[in-house]
């Protein structure tokens, strides 16, 4: 695809890779040619700027003593670990607890100390229990905490504030940067969102205009947020991760390890462990039987051979309180430079992705993705190309969308071979907006816990994926509210409320899909998945 | 391009008659004796693959700790892997097998960290403000234009994928065609037009 090849040693020459001979001859070329000489010092100033970026990265004492023990305890080696250890750069304090455990797994445990230590630790533990009972209130068991994140859904605002860890990978004995966190989220939409902690910058909602922050550029930004996106984050913000955080997986178990009392109401203190990728991981979570409400939370995690860390805590959770006035602060702080969009076309998105080919930028947006009953994902999405900051087509639009979209995996999760029926294209003012039924051909696929990425391609190989998302999963009568709203969100102006699929309709379609005369007729809807090697792709296209 | 052929590049060193370090073992020399349980040049295997890697990983993601962290997953998934036999110098390059692996840990991570810092910052969307389409980061982009890493973000990916592994990993042509599995002059041309490009984008940027 070169041009011609003395461009191929043109390059070589400007990164210091062509030999001496060819250098010689292509210094006589560039002597006599003008053209190709303005390109060689083109190419010259340019890799000067690179290779000026270059940076002495090199792997540190501390990490190749590092990787030298994971080496050998890899091969479960621990004298050879303590020669290696003694030679290198470990700490003193680590290799000490090394040798330790080296020792301990030579010699007889000391059973009988074990046993004195069990037996005080069991009649203490006794004596707790009597003077708890006799002496304390008891907990009110109203509700039991396998079950308590269900009250997240009938709270109307969540405040949580807390403290997570962040541990040097190199020396892991150096005390750990702590990050201050903190989010508020109310019911119907309005959230405080922190970057990252809170120094970095923030996001504040009100469920009409989204005001971002950015500490470490000084930039500030404010724009319109549609109300169906901001009750739609929301919604997400008490059934995601940090309701896990919270209240534990249930899936887990929960162990009561303790109480205390907390003015006239005892706490019960539950631990969760279990164990993920070499990591186990402990949470302590303090309940209040008599609320249903987790009130704090602490969350460690240790790695073999290393002591166990504390992770973070979140030590004030508070539910159903107003929000903190501080917290949301919509006007631009001093100094920072403002920029208010008063007209945006992306007001109403979940997620989005993105990726740029020969100036133009594919844009992938998912309006919102929802657990149909377990059995289907409903899908509102809009794929557009965008020119210097322009949406200039919208690429499909006309077609089969099974020509450009795909399911990819990641992180192992399975893909599925499903079925992909468009319900609707609604035009919007800024672009369209498409709804679809993403329908395993396997019934028994749970589309809840194993959504994979959502990937489009068009045919010249520009492709975009979707960050994996996982379908919102919500009680019946809150289903069929979301779903109905999220159809009229995109709904054009005027058109007829019957366009809006019911849940009932899409069951219907489900249920023909995944009927047995739907599975054999394979030719006309099947998806046949396929994985895409992205780094592969386009080997003829140089511009790519 | 065969394997023997890393030890003749000037970042690697090189079997006996490495010019840098005369006396000094090649790679596939080390890492037999790794894989065998011999650390004698251990120190020098790591420093010598773990700094291209650590640079390398640093340009994606402008964190020298977790580029450092990563770097070490990948070594030591090489020496299990030269220990297990899974690693066959005969036909296989080391270098273009390492940033295969390096590649491969890199999105793991980059996934991971989408969905980590969910977990330990508590929601997703936290993850999801770095996936909207967001003014505010156009208009730090603008705000960023005049440095070369932001020149860098700015070229086609296939593009960008070269200049990484040339400038920050150091890569002959002949490694990066192989390790992309594209022909030598495709990556040529691809490094010829980011050149261009980055010079242009410069240059625009400067007379701003």
């Amino acid at each position: 695809m070169t041009p011609d090849p003395i461009h191929d040693d043109l390059l070589a020459y400007t990164c210091d890779e062509l030999d001496a001979d060819r250098t010689a001859a292509l210094k006589a070329r560039l002597a006599a040619d003008t053209d190709l000489a303005a390109e060689a010092d083109a190419l010259r100033e340019a890799w000067a700027r690179l290779i000026a970026e270059q940076t002495s990265d090199e792997l540190s004492d501390g990490a190749v003593a590092e990787l030298k023990a994971r080496w050998i305890a890899d091969n479960d080696d621990t004298e050879q670990w303590l020669a290696a250890a003694a030679q290198t750069r470990l700490s003193p304090d680590f290799t000490a607890r090394l040798r330790a455990r080296y020792v301990a797994s030579l010699k007889p445990r000391r059973r009988w100390l074990s046993r004195s230590l069990i037996g005080m630790a069991a009649c203490l533990l006794v004596g707790t229990g009597i003077w708890l009972t006799l002496l304390q209130p008891q907990p009110t068991h109203a509700y039991d905490i396998s079950t308590a994140s269900n009250r997240l859904q009938e709270v109307t605002s969540l405040h949580v504030r807390g403290t997570y860890y962040v541990y040097s990978q190199i020396d892991r004995h150096a005390p750990p940067d702590a990050q201050h966190w903190e989010r508020y989220v109310a019911r119907p939409y309005g959230k405080y969102v922190p970057t990252l902690g809170t120094h970095t910058g923030y996001k504040v909602s009100d469920g009409k205009t989204v005001v971002r922050v950015d500490h470490t550029t000084r930039q500030y930004i404010r724009y319109p947020e549609h109300p169906f996106a901001a009750k739609l984050s929301t919604e997400y913000s008490f059934r995601g991760s940090l309701v896990e955080r919270l209240y534990g997986k249930p899936a887990y178990g929960y162990e009561l390890v303790g109480t205390e009392r907390h003015r006239d109401r005892i706490i019960e203190i539950y631990e969760q462990v279990h164990d993920s990728n070499g990591t186990r991981r402990r949470n302590l979570l303090w309940f209040d039987p008599s609320t249903g409400y987790v009130t704090r939370t602490k969350y460690y995690a240790k790695r073999a051979d290393e002591p166990e860390h504390l992770v973070g805590e979140f030590d004030t959770v508070r539910y159903n309180v107003p929000p903190p006035p501080e917290l949301f602060n919509f006007e631009p702080p001093q100094g920072y430079s403002a920029t208010v969009l008063d007209d945006y076309p992306y007001d109403l998105v979940l997620a989005s992705g993105a990726a740029t080919k020969d100036g133009k930028t594919l844009k992938w947006i998912n309006h919102c993705i929802f657990n149909i009953n377990n059995r289907a994902v409903l899908l509102g999405w809009a794929l557009v190309v965008e020119e210097n900051g322009k949406i200039v087509d919208e690429p499909g639009l006309h077609s089969d969308p099974d020509d450009m979209f795909e399911l990819q995996s990641y992180n192992d999760t399975p893909i599925w071979p499903h079925y992909h029926h468009l319900l609707r294209i609604d035009e919007g003012k800024f672009f369209h907006s498409r709804w679809s039924l993403i329908i395993p051909q396997d019934p028994h696929v749970d589309v809840s816990d194993s959504f994979p990425l959502l990937r489009f391609c068009l045919q010249d190989k520009h492709c975009v994926s979707g960050m994996g998302y996982p379908p919102l999963t919500l009680e019946p009568a809150k289903l069929r509210e979301f779903v109905e709203e999220a159809q009229r969100a995109t709904l054009p102006s005027g058109a007829d409320e019957d366009q809006i699929f019911t849940l009932e309709e899409l069951e219907r379609i489900i249920d023909e899909y995944q009927s047995p005369e739907g599975m054999t007729d394979a030719g006309r809807d099947a998806v046949q998945i396929q994985m895409t090697r992205v780094n592969m792709a386009a080997c003829l296209d140089p511009t790519y | 391009m065969n394997a023997r052929d890393i030890h003749r590049t000037p970042a690697d060193g090189g079997e006996p008659g490495n010019p840098g370090n005369p006396g000094e073992p090649g790679d596939l020399t080390i890492l037999r004796q790794i894989a065998d349980g011999d650390l004698t040049w251990f120190d020098v295997f790591a420093r010598r693959h773990g700094g291209r890697l650590v640079a390398w990983l640093d340009s994606h993601l402008h964190d020298h700790h977790t580029a450092e962290e990563l770097a070490q997953d990948v070594l030591l998934k090489v020496f299990k892997a030269a220990r297990d036999g899974q690693f066959d110098d005969r036909r296989e390059d080391l270098t273009a097998w390492l940033f295969t692996i390096a590649n491969h840990r890199l999105i793991d991570h980059l996934r991971k960290v989408g969905r980590s810092s969910i977990a330990r910052a508590g929601d997703m969307l936290d993850a999801l403000a770095s996936n909207e389409p967001d003014p505010a980061q156009t208009a730090v982009r603008v705000e960023q234009k005049h440095r070369v890493h932001a020149v860098i973000e700015q070229l086609p990916v296939a593009q960008r994928q070269v200049v990484r592994l040339k400038v920050f990993a150091g890569l002959t042509f002949a490694q990066i065609a192989r390790l992309l599995d594209c022909p030598e002059p495709t990556i040529k041309s691809r490094m010829r037009y980011a050149l261009l490009k980055v010079r242009q984008m410069i240059h625009e940027d400067e007379s701003a």
